[in-house]
């Protein structure tokens, strides 16, 4: 069996075997479910849908049946393959994902003389972090059922944990930059 | 002109040395501010600063344009009756419990008897304000029999009854289960909203912040904010510095 080639492809997959549903609104459903610490192009979504048609994991309705409808947007259902491709990946095992990988690279590659511009980045990330948080409201909106209830409180304190794991890290870090720049100047 | 300004504020203790390096804060009417940090991260002086409980060690702290170090103290002590209210779960569950003899309407309508209002006019707003905070059902019940949900939510009737311009929030949830720490949290949001009301809630629990449209992470004497811009660091020797850095 053909696999996705992404991890879209199988939120994309998963969305659609939900419900059915077009592009827009299957976007919109994602980014409300998923939260802003899950980031991804939205227009990335329609060559998801591609692939997964392509694949027959899903299918589109026809021509006919949109001109029934008087719309030109495409509704997506999801086929026996697509199911059964959903069901192994959602009990495969979760390989762990780096973490922070930008910022442990720039520290990796820094000197002592780098030491203001590492902590300029820190800060930077802070804010970043803050700002992801700030923005989980998107996450509230939305009449929900009980089961979606429960997976965006999940999926949103997994984001807020690590996101305060995260600005720890950057304090200890700046901590540590910060007292080797004195022990150096004293 | 902001509610609540802060310029240039900073505050040391001699034992744990600088809680805060200078920095400005500005919470406008209606702003909804989250301030996290670690355990004795500084942000419970945070709040004290803003309330004039305590003076900053430099900078100024304006509340409606009037520098809180202008006023005398029983000014200051006014202004926390009238305009800045303080919810600090920890010292209104001692004072709850530390009551035996009154109910929990009695409690919120203390205050403003306090201020001279009638006991009729005082207990009329507190019932409002309790069935506000979603207690409505506790009004009769005495304070020790109150769930840590209920008395977070008794605590912030107490401090909303005088109808401030700036609510300050302690530690809203510590001990609170994770679905009574996000009820406690959309209840902040919507007081925030309906009545228009500036709040600067501190937590060290990260999920307290959740939505927060201004969050201030506090810590090792920084204030920092994601609404600030990044800082710029002009580097000696560094291509950066010269502007000839480029994408490759």
């Amino acid at each position: 069996m053909a696999r996705p080639r992404s991890l879209l492809d199988r939120v994309v997959l998963g969305f659609v075997a939900e419900r059915p549903g077009y592009g827009y609104e299957l976007s919109k459903r994602i980014t409300a479910r998923m939260g802003p610490a899950w980031r991804y192009n939205p227009s990335g979504i329609y060559a998801a849908l591609d692939r997964l048609e392509d694949k027959a994991f899903i299918a589109g309705e026809s021509r006919d049946v949109r001109a029934r409808r008087r719309s030109e947007r495409i509704n997506y259902r999801v086929t026996q393959d697509g199911v059964l491709d959903l069901e192994q990946w959602l009990g495969s095992a979760v390989r762990k994902e780096p973490v922070r990988e930008d910022v442990l690279a720039r520290i990796a590659v820094a000197g002592p003389e780098h030491a203001p511009l590492l902590l300029s980045a820190l800060e930077g990330y802070e804010r970043e972090c803050l700002d992801i948080i700030a923005g989980t409201t998107a996450l509230q909106l939305g009449p929900t059922t009980p089961w979606e209830r429960l997976i965006i409180d999940g999926v949103q304190d997994s984001m807020l944990q690590h996101l305060r794991a995260e600005i720890s890290w950057v304090k200890s870090m700046r901590r540590r930059i910060e007292a080797f720049e004195s022990s150096e100047n004293a | 002109m902001a509610l609540l300004a802060f310029e240039g504020v900073a505050k040391s203790y001699p034992r744990s040395g600088v809680v805060f390096e200078p920095f400005d804060l500005e919470i406008d009417e209606g702003d909804f501010v989250g301030a996290w940090g670690e355990r004795r991260s500084g942000k419970s002086t945070l709040l004290r600063l803003a309330a004039g409980i305590e003076a900053p060690d430099g900078g100024r702290i304006r509340f409606g344009g009037r520098d809180l170090a202008g006023m005398s103290e029983s000014e200051r002590s006014i202004l926390r009756r009238t305009e800045i209210g303080i919810a600090a779960t920890s010292t209104d569950t001692a004072s709850l419990l530390a009551d035996r003899s009154s109910t929990v309407v009695e409690q919120v309508a203390l205050p403003l008897i306090f201020q001279g209002a009638s006991h009729n006019t005082a207990s009329k707003l507190a019932h409002h304000f309790l069935r506000m905070v979603g207690v409505g059902d506790c009004i009769s019940t005495a304070p020790w029999e109150l769930r840590a949900g209920e008395i977070t939510r008794v605590a912030l009737a107490r401090a909303l009854v005088r109808e401030p311009r700036l609510l300050l929030v302690d530690e809203p949830a510590i001990t609170h289960s994770p679905e009574e720490r996000d009820a406690i949290r959309e209840l902040l949001h919507d007081l925030s909203r309906r009545l228009q009301l500036a709040m600067l809630v501190a937590s060290e629990e990260i999920t307290m912040m959740a939505g927060a449209p201004r969050i201030l992470s506090v810590g090792d004497g920084k204030v920092i904010s994601n609404e600030q811009p990044g800082t710029v660091i002009e580097f000696p020797g560094s291509r950066l510095a010269g502007g000839e850095a480029s994408e490759r």
